[in-house]
C-alpha cells in the first residue's frame, strides 16, 4: 500500500512540474505579447517576385458556405494567371458538387474541380490524392467556411520569399461571435490562442503551428517531407512537426486575418475539441521520438516543440493528478498532500483553463482592443472544466480504440450555421 | 469572526462574476472582431475617376489669391472623399505665406510658397511645388510634385513622379506612379514607386552581369547551410542558395546566384551581387556598387554604400528593415520601408 502511496505522490510531482512548466511558458508568452513589440519581419514585403499559388477548399457537405469562399478567392488581389482554386469535394450528398460546377463553368481556368467518391475519408486523404500532380510553387489551404480578404493571398505567400520558410499560417477570426455566449467565449479563446500564444512563439523564434487553414506550404517542403499522412486526423499538427523536424520554419502572420464560423452549440464544440486532441495526440504519438531524438537545434526550441506537442495530453493527466491527491489525502499520506493538492488545482486552473486561460485572454482581449468583451473572462471557469474532461475523455477513448479495438478513424465534420446563398436571397 | 471572513472572501471571489453577469444581460459587444484588408483598395485613395469628375467640375479659369495669414476652410462632399475648395472655383492658386488652409484642390497648378502653411490635404490635376518649410499633411498631384527644401509630409504624398529637393521630412508615406528622385538628403518611413532613385545616374556592374543577376533561374537552386560565421573569398562565384548560422562577408566582386539568409551579420563588400533574396536577421552593410535582384530584408539595421542597386526595371522588390541607411547615389525598383528610421545621407548625393 505505501509503494502505491509513494508512487502516487511522486506522480504528483512529476505533474505539478510539468503543469509549472507550461504555467512558466503560457505566462512568458503573455510578457511578450504585452511588454514587447510585434515581430513582423515579413509584413513590408508587397512587391516581389510572385510565385505560383494552388489554393485548394475542401469541402464536404458545404453547399451553405462554399460559394461565399470561391468568390471571395476569386477576387484576390494576386494576378490571376498565377494562381489557381481548386476545391476538394470530398464525397458530398448535398448541392456541393453541383455549386462547384457552376462555378467552373463560369470561370474557366481559373476554378478547376477536384470530385473524390471513393478513397479514404477525411481532409487530409483529399489533400494527399489532390496534390499528386501539383506543380505550382505554393500550396494555400482555405477551409470552406472562410471568407479570405482581398489581400489575404499575397500577404499568405510573401514570407516564402524566405528560403527556410515551409510553412505559413495567419490568423482566424470568429464571423459569428456574437450568436450566442458558446460563441463569444470561443472568440475571446480564439484571440488569445492567435493574438498572444502563436505570435509571441514567432516573436522568440520558436515554433508557430500551421493550422490546416489560413495558410499555406511550399509545395518543395512538402514533398520533402513525403507530403500529406492521411493517416493521421491533424493533418496540420502532424505537417508542422515533420517540417520542424526537416529544418523548415513555419511562419505566423498575425495580420492575415480571416472570418471563420465557430460552433454555436456545445455538442458541436465538444466534438471539435475532440477532433483536434485525438489528432494531436497521434501526431504526439507519432513524432515524439523523432522529436527527442532530433539534435539539429537550441535545447528551448526543442522543449517548446515537445510542450507544443503534449498540450492535449495535459488534459487527461491532470485528471489522474487530481485523483492521485484525493487518494493521499483520505490515505493521510502526507500532511503537505493537501497544500499540494490546492497548489496543483490553482496552477492547473491558471495554465491549462483551455490553454491559455485568464493571462492570455486577457492580454489578447487588450490588443484587440475588445472594451466589454473582457468581462466575460470568469466564465472560462465553465470552459476549463468542459475542454478538461472532454480532452481526458477523448485520450482514454483514443487509447481503447486505436490501440486495443483498433478501430477506423472517422472525421468528425464541423456544423455550418450560414444560410445559403439562395436562403439569404429569400430572407 | 471565521464566518465572516468566508463571506468577506466570498464576496471578493464574485467581484468578477458580476461585470460578467452584466455584461451576459447587457450584449454590448457583439460584433465581429473587425479584421485588416477587408477592401480591396485603401479606401483613403483618391482613384483617377475622381480627379476627373473635379477637373469637370473646374472647367471655369480663375485664379484666386490668398493673401496673409487667411484662414480658409470651406467644405464640400464629393463622392467618398472630403475635399473644400477655398471660396470660388480655380485652376491656379497661389497660397500666400503663413497661409492655414484645411482643404484644398485646383485644376491647375499649385505653388505653395515659403514658410509653414498648414494644408490639411491639397491635391491638384495637374502639379505641385512647394517652397521651404511646409508641413502638408496629405498632398496628391496628378502630374509631377516637387516638395522643396525642408518640407515634412505628415502622412500621404501621391503623384505620377515625385521631386524631392532638399532635406524632406517623410514620417509618412510617399507614393509615386513612375519615380521618386531625391536631389538631397532625406529622412523617410515608407517610399514605393516604380522607381526610387538619388538625382546622379549610375549603372552598378556591367550590363553582362545586370543580365545575369536578372534572368530568372531555370533551376530550383541546392540549399546549404553553413552554421558557422563565414566568408565568401573575392571573385568567388556560389551557385545555390546559402543560409549562414552565423555572420557572413561576401567578398569583393563575390556573386551569389540563390537566395542569401543570414541569421548574424551581412557585410557585402564592393562590387558583390546577390541574384535572389536577402534576409537577415542582423545587420546589413554594403560597401558600394553593389547588385541585388531580389527582395532585402532585415529586422535590424540595413546600410547601402554608393551606387548600390535593388531590383530590376521588370522586377519590383521591397527593401524593408528597422531602420535604413543610404550614403550615396542608389536605385531601389519597388518598395522601400524603414520600420524605425530611414536617412538618405546628403553629404553624398
Amino acid at each position: 500500500m505505501n509503494t502505491f502511496l509513494l508512487i502516487l505522490s511522486w506522480y504528483l510531482y512529476i505533474f505539478l512540474t510539468l503543469l509549472f512548466i507550461y504555467f512558466v511558458r503560457h505566462f512568458i508568452f503573455t510578457l511578450n505579447r504585452a511588454f514587447r513589440s510585434q515581430g513582423a519581419m515579413y509584413l513590408g514585403i508587397e512587391d516581389s517576385r510572385l510565385p505560383t499559388v494552388t489554393i485548394f477548399v475542401p469541402a464536404h457537405n458545404e453547399e451553405k458556405v462554399i460559394a461565399d469562399a470561391l468568390n471571395s478567392l476569386l477576387k484576390q488581389d494576386y494576378p490571376a494567371h498565377l494562381y489557381k482554386i481548386i476545391p476538394l469535394n470530398d464525397r458530398s450528398t448535398d448541392r456541393t458538387k453541383e455549386i462547384i460546377d457552376q462555378f467552373v463553368l463560369l470561370h474557366p481556368g481559373r476554378i478547376e474541380a477536384f470530385h473524390r467518391n471513393s478513397g479514404k475519408a477525411g481532409k487530409s486523404a483529399a489533400l494527399k490524392e489532390a496534390c499528386e500532380n501539383i506543380q505550382t510553387d505554393i500550396i494555400i489551404v482555405f477551409d470552406a467556411d472562410y471568407i479570405p480578404a482581398p489581400k489575404l493571398l499575397l500577404n499568405l505567400v510573401s514570407p516564402f520569399v524566405d528560403p527556410e520558410v515551409g510553412s505559413v499560417m495567419g490568423r482566424v477570426v470568429p464571423l459569428n461571435s456574437g450568436r450566442n455566449l458558446l460563441t463569444r467565449i470561443l472568440d475571446l479563446e480564439r484571440s488569445a490562442g492567435y493574438q498572444v500564444d502563436q505570435q509571441a512563439r514567432m516573436n522568440m523564434g520558436l515554433l508557430p503551428q500551421y493550422g490546416g487553414t489560413v495558410g499555406g506550404v511550399r509545395t518543395q517542403a512538402l514533398k520533402e517531407i513525403g507530403g500529406w499522412d492521411d493517416s493521421v486526423l491533424a493533418e496540420d499538427t502532424d505537417v508542422t512537426m515533420r517540417m520542424f523536424l526537416k529544418g523548415w520554419m513555419v511562419v505566423y502572420q498575425n495580420f492575415c486575418e480571416c472570418y471563420e464560423e465557430v460552433p454555436e452549440n456545445w455538442q458541436v464544440r465538444i466534438k471539435q475539441v475532440r477532433r483536434w486532441a485525438r489528432g494531436h495526440n497521434q501526431v504526439f504519438f507519432k513524432e515524439i521520438k523523432n522529436l527527442l531524438k532530433y539534435k539539429q537545434i537550441r535545447l528551448i526550441d526543442k522543449l517548446d516543440a515537445i510542450l507544443l506537442l503534449g498540450i492535449f495530453m495535459m488534459g487527461p493527466l491532470t485528471f489522474v493528478g487530481w485523483g492521485a491527491a484525493q487518494v493521499l489525502y483520505f490515505a493521510g499520506y502526507s500532511k503537505t498532500s493537501l497544500l499540494v493538492s490546492s497548489l496543483g488545482a490553482f496552477i492547473a486552473f491558471s495554465s491549462l483553463g483551455n490553454f491559455a486561460l485568464f493571462f492570455e485572454i486577457g492580454t489578447a482581449a487588450f490588443l484587440d482592443g475588445y472594451q466589454k468583451r473582457i468581462r466575460l473572462l470568469p466564465l472560462g471557469v465553465l470552459f476549463f472544466f468542459v475542454s478538461m474532461t472532454t480532452v481526458a475523455r477523448t485520450f482514454f477513448g483514443q487509447l481503447w480504440d486505436d490501440y486495443i479495438m483498433r478501430k477506423e478513424l472517422t472525421w468528425d465534420k464541423t456544423t455550418r450555421y450560414r444560410l445559403t446563398p439562395m436562403h439569404r436571397r429569400k430572407q | 469572526m471565521s464566518v465572516v471572513v468566508f463571506f468577506l472572501g466570498l464576496v471578493m471571489i464574485s467581484l468578477p462574476f458580476i461585470p460578467m453577469l452584466m455584461e451576459i444581460v447587457k450584449k454590448s459587444d457583439l460584433s465581429p472582431l473587425q479584421i485588416s484588408n477587408q477592401t480591396l483598395k485603401d479606401p483613403r485613395s483618391v482613384p483617377d475617376y475622381v480627379f476627373w469628375y473635379l477637373a469637370h467640375l473646374l472647367k471655369v479659369n480663375g485664379l484666386i489669391e490668398l493673401k496673409e495669414k487667411v484662414s480658409v476652410s470651406v467644405s464640400t462632399m464629393v463622392g467618398d472623399s472630403l475635399l473644400a475648395i477655398p471660396a470660388g472655383i480655380m485652376t491656379k492658386l497661389d497660397v500666400a505665406a503663413h497661409t492655414k488652409v484645411a482643404r484644398v484642390i485646383s485644376a491647375g497648378k499649385i505653388i505653395l510658397p515659403d514658410y509653414s502653411n498648414h494644408i490639411q490635404k491639397i491635391l491638384s490635376l495637374d502639379s505641385i511645388q512647394t517652397g521651404v518649410e511646409n508641413n502638408l499633411n496629405e498632398v496628391h498631384a496628378h502630374h509631377l510634385l516637387t516638395i522643396g527644401k525642408k518640407n515634412k509630409v505628415i502622412w500621404w504624398a501621391t503623384a505620377e513622379n515625385v521631386i524631392l529637393q532638399a532635406e524632406a521630412h517623410l514620417p509618412g508615406k510617399v507614393q509615386a506612379r513612375k519615380e521618386i528622385v531625391f536631389e538631397n538628403g532625406a529622412q523617410f518611413h515608407l517610399l514605393q514607386g516604380a522607381l526610387i532613385k538619388s538625382r546622379i545616374n549610375f549603372e552598378s556592374g556591367s550590363a553582362e552581369n545586370q543580365e545575369l543577376i536578372k534572368t530568372p533561374s531555370t533551376h530550383i537552386p541546392h540549399k546549404l547551410t553553413i552554421s558557422k560565421n563565414h566568408t565568401i573569398l573575392d571573385q568567388v562565384v556560389f551557385d545555390g542558395t546559402l543560409i549562414v548560422k552565423g555572420n557572413l562577408t561576401l567578398g569583393k566582386g563575390s556573386r551569389v546566384l540563390g537566395d542569401l539568409k543570414v541569421y548574424g551579420k551581412l557585410m557585402v563588400e564592393e562590387g558583390a551581387q546577390i541574384k535572389g533574396n536577402v534576409f537577415s536577421f542582423g545587420n546589413i552593410r554594403f560597401r558600394g556598387n553593389n547588385l541585388v535582384g531580389g527582395t532585402l530584408v532585415t529586422n535590424r539595421q540595413l546600410r547601402m554604400g554608393p551606387c548600390t542597386q535593388v531590383g530590376f526595371e521588370d522586377r519590383k522588390i521591397t527593401v524593408s528593415a528597422k531602420s535604413i541607411t543610404i550614403d550615396g547615389p542608389f536605385k531601389v525598383y519597388g518598395l522601400l520601408r524603414a520600420w524605425k528610421s530611414g536617412t538618405i545621407t546628403s553629404s553624398a548625393l
